[in-house]
């Protein structure tokens, strides 16, 4: 035991130094401390722990976010070490470097009235602030599970938060590579299709289809009585083929006009 | 034999019979152009496929309805078909994703959509398949859509 105080010593002198001397590493390192659970909620501390700092930490190449659960294997191995007369500076040196970190995430969930409510904090460590802090709640009745999804999304936050305020916000190169695919946009699936109709214009289609039979209607009609005077054309004839030809035009144009805006 | 020209009363009623013919041509034509047209659901599978985010056979039988071929998505299905490239279809079930876990937990989160934005700039497909599994699942099973691989 004697031999375990120097280490745990250690661990918060290493703590302080990063503190004081800044860590001046391009990726801010987080280190998820712990997540406090109420009674009445069905999760466990160290497992909803280890959820958030896994999906908080997954976008490796931006952030750095190491687990209390980690940093306490490495202290434990260490002052087992120091234990057996093993002990050297370099594994000392590992569990210093390991929990030199800019920021400090931790939570708490807690049950109150049925409600359970769910969150997360950074803790600034250079400059002693808690800088943000994220909340979820869970309505009474719902599934206990949901906790695990609240954990995601609260661990979803802190990172889209982490991308915004600490790195430089560029795509990742499995985005920029979707961004390259183009795509054609579909005119069908542009808009919900309404329950009734498919397109505003649809009426078009009904006045079109009557115009354009109507034209034909009276075309026929003055042919016919052409037709009948023995290639006579009349006043009434002229007529009819001009009024029908006007409303065929009309008609068509109407229905070219649904079929193009269907 | 005496020629007669045709009645105006006539030629109306003629007119308005072939109207009518013209009308019907014109609502079986439309209505056939309309069965050529691909199902909506099957459209937005397409893009699903294209663009690597599930294979065609697995976004039909979680996305469509058998029997009419819909989309059960309709707000998803839009934005999908709206979208100009991979990565705007990525971001496309961010909405209903976040509408689900506000539904199934009784808590809004309004930047719920605005991080999952972000999210998808880094982790585009993942991000897609962990919410359309978030709107095709049932409150109890949300948290089995979570995948993190890293």
């Amino acid at each position: 035991m004697t031999r375990v105080l120097p280490v745990a010593l250690a661990l918060l002198a290493s703590l302080s130094a990063a503190a004081q001397s800044g860590v001046s590493d391009a990726k801010p390192v987080f280190l998820v401390t712990d997540v406090v659970v109420g009674e009445g909620v069905d999760i466990d501390r160290e497992v909803a722990r280890d959820v958030l700092a896994t999906r908080f930490g997954r976008i490796k190449d931006k952030i750095e976010v190491r687990s209390m659960t980690e940093a306490k294997a490495g202290i434990d191995a260490a002052a087992l070490a120091q234990l057996l007369g093993e002990g050297d500076d370099d594994a000392l040196a590992k569990v210093e470097s390991y929990v030199q970190v800019d920021r400090i995430v931790f939570g708490r969930i807690a049950k109150v009235a049925g409600v359970i409510d769910v969150q997360v904090k950074v803790f600034n460590v250079k400059e002693s602030v808690t800088e943000v802090g994220f909340a979820r709640r869970l309505a009474p009745g719902s599934s206990p599970t949901m906790v695990l999804t609240l954990l995601d999304t609260l661990a979803d936050s802190l990172l889209a938060w982490t991308l915004n305020t600490y790195t430089d916000g560029s795509r990742s190169a499995a985005a920029d590579k979707l961004a390259g695919k183009k795509l054609t946009p579909k005119k069908d699936v542009v808009e919900p299709a309404p329950a009734s109709s498919g397109s505003r214009f649809s009426w078009l289609g009904t006045v079109g289809g009557l115009g354009l039979g109507l034209g034909a209607g009276a075309a026929g009609a003055a042919g016919y009585s052409v037709l009948e005077n023995d290639g006579v054309v009349g006043e009434t004839e002229v007529a009819l083929l001009v009024t029908g030809g006007v409303i065929g035009v009309l008609g068509a144009g109407a229905l070219v006009v649904d079929v193009l805006t269907e | 034999m005496a020629h007669q020209s045709i009645t105006p009363v006539a030629s109306w009623r003629l007119s308005r019979v072939l109207g009518v013919v013209g009308l019907v041509v014109a609502t079986s034509a439309s209505t056939c152009l309309d069965a050529l047209d691909p199902p909506e659901c099957q459209a937005n599978c397409d893009i699903e496929d294209e663009c690597g985010f599930r294979s065609l056979a697995e976004c039909e039988a979680a996305a469509c309805n058998p029997a009419t071929g819909a989309a059960d998505n309709p707000g998803l299905a839009a934005c999908l078909g709206a979208a100009g490239d991979c990565l705007e279809a990525a971001a496309c079930a961010c909405d209903d994703g976040c509408e689900k876990v506000e539904a199934c937990s009784g808590s809004p989160d309004p930047e719920c959509v605005s991080t999952c934005d972000t999210i998808v700039e880094q982790e585009p497909e993942a991000t897609y398949r962990e919410n359309t599994c978030r709107i095709e699942s049932s409150c109890e099973d949300l948290a089995l859509c979570s995948s993190v691989s890293g």
